[in-house]
């Protein structure tokens, strides 16, 4: 009879985890700042960081260059640092941004929007809806806990802006989702 | 009854005696006492006489001292006299008042005062010459001291006076007082003295009229008494310490009547000597005894006087100093005692014959079952008999009468049976006596509602009749029945046979053990032949198998043999005649007699299974259809909807792209195919929708209507908004069904309610929920259920006339022009589908103008 | 980024259908690589071509010949190579059932096609921002659902 194993992933530990041990190997000396971004003690030899960059590669993992690129990931991993954190998800997000990155929310979201076809705004619904599904999912969290976790105002909000976006009722969502498990199983 | 006994007792008067005396002597000191008293007032006044004599002394003898002449005339000599006298008058006074501390206080300023008075004196005694003023001035002042000497010792004794006054007022007081009690006193003294004494001689006179009273009481008593009374007083020896004899103090006269003994004769002498017979029968003894152990003691003794013999019932009690002795004649008593034993005694043995007599009667008729009766006969005035008395009947008659032996004794036959005159036994008892014969007979009899049956025997005895019955009923009972038995089951078996020959079945018995079996009439029916055609064994049976089961009836067989039981219940036979039947069998292992069986019947089914594969085939026939046109249907909707889209798609295409080059006449003409596209559109998905509702019950989920609501009125909010529509809503249950079937439902409901609204007002539309039970609901629509859920849609459209009320639910009919309001006359029939689909009923009414209510009843 | 190319697949037999797309795809500013496909065999047979390039999101219309949009979904999603693709149903059905189905054998998103056209640009677009988010963002894919 086969069995099936679940796996449930924590990408936090598990890049910072991945990236030190490839790191180590290489024998440099680093500080890892976020699963994002690596601070690199000395400058790192030319070999070394081809090597790394292959290593990477296979496993999806691209070392970005363009400062553009980089800029857009710590957008990216504020927004998500914005929403996970109690305390400051109550913040207004362009000026939590622009605080912590140091540069105008005009700015940012000119270049976030160039580059990756959507607005801040936008992106963080996205996010936000996402992290919804995850919680709807994976947790016995009700609408309510959850609209309160992710900063809104009522359940009426979270299920009308779920409902937007995903063009589905976080009712019917979580239906199709059991649904799915169920058909899965079989 | 205590209290007299005190009031009686000598110990009383004792009691009273001493506290009389105690009264008197304290009253009698109580006298004394004051009249010391008063002797002391009278002294104390006394006493103070002389001290106011005492003090009157002083003034003068002051006073004397107040007159100039007297101190001029005062010589040396004289002065001493003064002054000695003076002294002697305060000794005096001093003495007198020894006993009084407060005026003896004075005594002493007094006395310093008259020494100074008498220095004075001499002072102005020694200046007694009128010479020089000086010498007078000095003079003057010694007056004066002299004056307020004078002043001073008048004032104290003026003090002393008062105090005296005082003390005198005091002491006259109480001797008045005391002058006046004491006198009453010895008055009241003399008084109780007195009435002690008349009391006393009252109760002692009284006392004696009593006892002289009862003396004389007595003395009528003795005489009256028909006992003998005696007085004894013990004769000691000359120990004092044994009783030798009595002495009769007293003797009533009765010793006389009885004894012959003269009372006055006997008083005085012993008693032995008098009555010898006490000797007789311990007499004496126990009148020693009762004096000793003082108690009361009776006995009877025998006496012989004059030949004639007496017995007395004695009383000895001691009293007083001897005892008393009461005697009772009883010879009377005696003498009719031992006759009345001597009677019972012959009484006892006559009874005990009796008893064992009865004994032996009595196990005889116990042992019997039989009801034993003695009667006699009871002659007419023509001498032939007419009735019988009941002299004696065994118990035996109890059970079957309710009748007690004892009761009905010595009662007429005509009263305790009168069933005998109607069912002859009273003929049959007079034969008895008359032809001398034993006669046997049978007879019934009512009790309790129920017949009893009785078989009797009679003969004479003297002059009555002996008769012996026994209850027979039970085995009547038996044989009657049989009869009703046998005929009961006659008839069973014609009627089963006739059922079976109905039912088409057959019934058998099949015996495990030797596989014979015995078959109904109606199984040999079945199987063509005569009934009992041959016999029926498991091997004689199997040629009647059809051939392709013959295997399957082997297996069923060996089945039974082993377990009692088979799981195979069908087979095929082909009967006599040629036919081919299908037969459905039921038995069961059972054991008859100590052999096992299996018992059950065969039922031709033949029929049964040409039918059901009839309707197997039609189902599918059906079924067939069904998804056929299904599948068309959706295929077609889907199929037309693509070219439609593809208008609309190079319509909107055309416009953007050509929007200038088109003429306004153009433009017209492309809306206007705009619309009827999409017309087509929603007619053609209505029909799906329609199409796709399917009776799949197996995918009914539950179902929160009040969710579904809130969904739809999502959906059509933008409509909803645009035509400021109201929906009130009650709180609605939750069921169980398709959920997007009731979203369909209830879009169509709703969006009706929007379409055709009345525009003179605000588009409200109003649901209501109940239960309501099954009842309700008409007769031609199948109940799943008790209870159902009531939702009424209710709006204030445009409404319709009810009489359309069935038509609005077919397919494409509409009330309306088109172009009036837009629909595809489905909406409702789609409504319609669904709640047939969810086990429901939907009905509509309305009126024209003011609104329409939908009502949809739903299984709870 | 803006300078990488969607490689974007489409396979729905209605030829107009595939050219409206496709003219919908030009009018967008981000840069595809469009791909058509006739049938559902067509589209497998590309699919499991050694050394191909995969698509970042395929566009499958439910009713086509041959092999239609479910048994191509349900062999994408059992295949180990493919299984992680983008796939977006694009179908004129808008019946729950289907619906519920598609998402249930692993559809990420349900297109309804639409009628006019430049709903059809819109949706398209819409579409192809959700699945640049799909490749470029940490959203989960197990929950990547999404209706239009």
């Amino acid at each position: 009879m086969e069995i099936k194993l679940f796996f449930k992933y924590d990408f936090d530990i598990l890049c910072k985890t991945f990236i030190k041990e490839h790191l180590d190997a290489l024998d440099v000396s680093y500080a890892i700042n976020s699963v994002n971004e690596v601070v690199m003690k000395d400058n790192l030899q030319e070999e070394k960081y081809k090597t790394l960059s292959e290593a990477l590669k296979k496993y999806g993992i691209e070392i970005l260059t363009d400062k553009k690129s980089t800029l857009i990931e710590r957008i990216k991993q504020a927004i998500d640092d914005m929403l996970n954190d109690d305390k400051n998800k109550h913040l207004k997000l362009s000026s939590y941004l622009s605080d912590t990155l140091n540069y105008s929310y005009t700015y940012l979201s000119t270049i976030f929007s160039e580059n990756t076809y959507t607005s801040i705004e936008n992106y963080t619904i996205l996010r936000k809806v996402d992290l919804a599904k995850a919680f709807m999912c994976n947790t016995n969290l009700t609408l309510t806990e959850i609209a309160y976790r992710l900063n809104y105002s009522s359940v009426a909000h979270l299920s009308g802006q779920f409902k937007k976006t995903t063009g589905l009722t976080p009712s019917a969502f979580q239906n199709i989702m059991k649904k799915k498990k169920d058909y899965n199983l079989q | 009854m205590n209290f007299k006994r005190i009031y009686k007792s000598s110990k009383t008067y004792l009691v009273l005696l001493i506290i009389a005396i105690a009264l008197l002597l304290f009253t009698t000191s109580m006298a004394y006492r004051q009249i010391m008293l008063m002797q002391e007032s009278a002294e104390m006044v006394s006493h103070t006489l002389r001290v106011y004599n005492a003090l009157g002394d002083l003034t003068t003898h002051y006073s004397k001292a107040d007159s100039e002449k007297f101190r001029k005339e005062l010589s040396k000599k004289s002065i001493n006299d003064y002054k000695s006298d003076g002294n002697s008058i305060i000794k005096n006074l001093e003495s007198l008042i020894s006993d009084n501390e407060s005026q003896t206080a004075h005594i002493k300023p007094l006395k310093s005062l008259l020494n100074t008075l008498y220095n004075q004196i001499k002072v102005s005694d020694s200046i007694n010459f009128e010479q020089n003023k000086q010498i007078y001035d000095s003079k003057i002042k010694n007056t004066s001291k002299i004056n307020s000497t004078l002043f001073n010792i008048r004032s104290i004794k003026n003090r002393m006076l008062t105090q005296e006054e005082h003390l005198m007022k005091e002491r006259e007081a109480s001797y008045k007082s005391d002058k006046s009690t004491a006198p009453i006193i010895l008055l009241v003294l003399a008084f109780f003295a007195l009435s002690v004494f008349v009391i006393a001689f009252f109760r002692i006179y009284h006392n004696k009229l009593k006892v002289l009273k009862s003396e004389a009481f007595l003395q009528s008593v003795l005489d009256t008494t028909d006992n003998i009374v005696n007085y004894f007083e013990p004769i000691f020896d000359a120990d004092n310490k044994h009783v030798l004899d009595f002495k009769i103090v007293f003797a009533n006269l009765c010793n006389r009547d009885y004894l012959g003994l003269d009372p006055d004769a006997i008083m005085g002498n012993e008693i032995l000597k008098t009555f010898p017979f006490f000797t007789n029968n311990g007499g004496f003894e126990k009148i020693i005894e009762s004096y000793e152990t003082k108690e009361k003691i009776d006995f009877d003794t025998e006496v012989i006087t004059d030949g004639e013999k007496m017995w007395f019932h004695v009383f000895v009690t001691p009293l007083l100093d001897g005892v008393l002795f009461t005697a009772r004649n009883s010879t009377a008593e005696e003498k009719s005692k031992n006759d009345q034993l001597l009677f019972k005694k012959r009484l006892e043995n006559q009874n005990l014959q009796l008893l064992d007599n009865r004994a032996l009667l009595n196990n005889i008729f116990k042992s019997i079952s039989h009801i034993v009766m003695h009667l006699k006969s009871i002659k007419g005035n023509d001498g032939s008999i007419i009735d019988f008395e009941i002299l004696f009947v065994n118990d035996k008659i109890n059970p079957i009468t309710g009748d007690i032996p004892n009761n009905i004794k010595n009662q007429k036959a005509s009263k305790i049976f009168p069933s005998i005159f109607k069912d002859g036994g009273f003929e049959y008892m007079v034969s008895a006596i008359e032809s001398e014969e034993p006669v046997n007979y049978e007879s019934t009899y009512y009790e309790n509602g129920y017949e009893q049956w009785f078989k009797s025997t009679a003969i004479k005895l003297g002059d009555g009749v002996t008769i012996t019955t026994i209850d027979i009923t039970e085995e009547k009972k038996k044989t009657d029945q049989l009869k009703v038995l046998n005929d009961k089951l006659s008839i069973q078996n014609t009627i089963y046979a006739d059922a079976e020959k109905v039912a088409d079945i057959g019934s058998y018995v099949w015996y495990l053990d030797t596989g014979k079996a015995k078959i109904s009439d109606n199984f040999f029916n079945i199987l063509g032949c005569e009934p009992n055609a041959f016999n029926v064994t498991f091997e004689s049976y199997r040629d009647f198998i059809h051939p392709d089961d013959v295997e399957i009836y082997n297996q069923m067989g060996s089945e039974t043999f082993e377990k009692g039981f088979s799981k195979i219940n069908e087979y095929r036979i082909i009967s006599k005649d040629g036919k081919t039947k299908h037969l459905f069998l039921n038995g069961q292992k059972l054991e008859k007699d100590g052999r096992i069986t299996s018992v059950g019947f065969v039922q031709d089914i033949t029929e049964n299974k040409i039918k059901e594969s009839e309707i197997l085939k039609r189902n599918l026939e059906l079924k067939r259809i069904n998804s056929e046109l299904e599948s068309f249907n959706r295929v077609a909707s889907h199929d037309l909807q693509e070219p439609l889209r593809k208008i609309q798609l190079f319509i909107s295409r055309i416009e953007d792209k050509e929007n200038d080059a088109l003429s306004d006449k153009g433009k017209e003409y492309f809306n206007k195919v705009k619309k009827a596209v999409k017309r087509m559109q929603s007619l053609i998905l209505n029909l799906l929708t329609y199409s796709r509702i399917d009776n799949t019950n197996k995918d009914f989920d539950k179902v929160n209507l009040n969710d579904v609501l809130d969904k739809v009125k999502d959906d059509l909010i933008n409509r909803i908004k645009e035509t400021n529509m109201i929906i009130v809503a009650e709180k609605l249950p939750k069921i169980k069904g398709v959920v997007f079937q009731i979203e369909q439902l209830f879009t169509n409901l709703l969006s009706n309610s929007i379409k055709y609204k009345n525009i003179s007002s605000v588009p409200k539309v109003n649901i209501l929920y109940e239960k309501v039970p099954a009842s309700e609901l008409p007769n031609h629509v199948i109940k799943i259920s008790e209870i159902y859920h009531k939702i009424s849609f209710i709006d204030n459209g445009i409404g319709f006339d009810s009489k359309h009320a069935k038509k609005i639910f077919e397919v494409f009919q509409r009330l309306h022009q088109k172009t009036e309001y837009s629909g595809t006359g489905i909406g409702l029939a789609i409504c319609e589908k669904i709640i047939e689909n969810h086990n429901g009923y939907i009905v509509a009414n309305g009126e024209e103008g003011v609104g329409a209510q939908f009502i949809i009843y739903l299984p709870a | 980024m803006s300078t990488t190319l969607l490689n974007i697949v489409l396979a729905d037999d209605d030829e107009d259908d595939r050219m409206l797309f496709a003219e919908a795809i030009e009018e967008i500013a981000i840069r595809t690589k469009l791909s058509l496909f006739n049938h559902g065999q067509e589209l497998m047979d590309y699919l499991i071509l050694p050394n191909v390039v995969l698509p970042s999101l395929i566009f499958l219309d439910l009713n086509m010949p041959i092999k239609n949009g479910m048994e191509c979904l349900k062999e994408i999603r059992s295949n180990p190579n493919l299984k992680d693709l983008c796939v977006a149903i694009y179908s004129t059905s808008s019946s729950e059932k289907d619906i519920e189905e598609t998402f249930l054998n692993g559809a990420n998103i349900y297109v309804n096609k639409p009628n006019n056209f430049s709903k059809l640009r819109e949706v398209v677009e819409k579409v192809l921002q959700l699945n640049w988010q799909y490749h470029t963002s940490n959203l989960n894919k197990d929950t990547f659902l999404f209706r239009i």
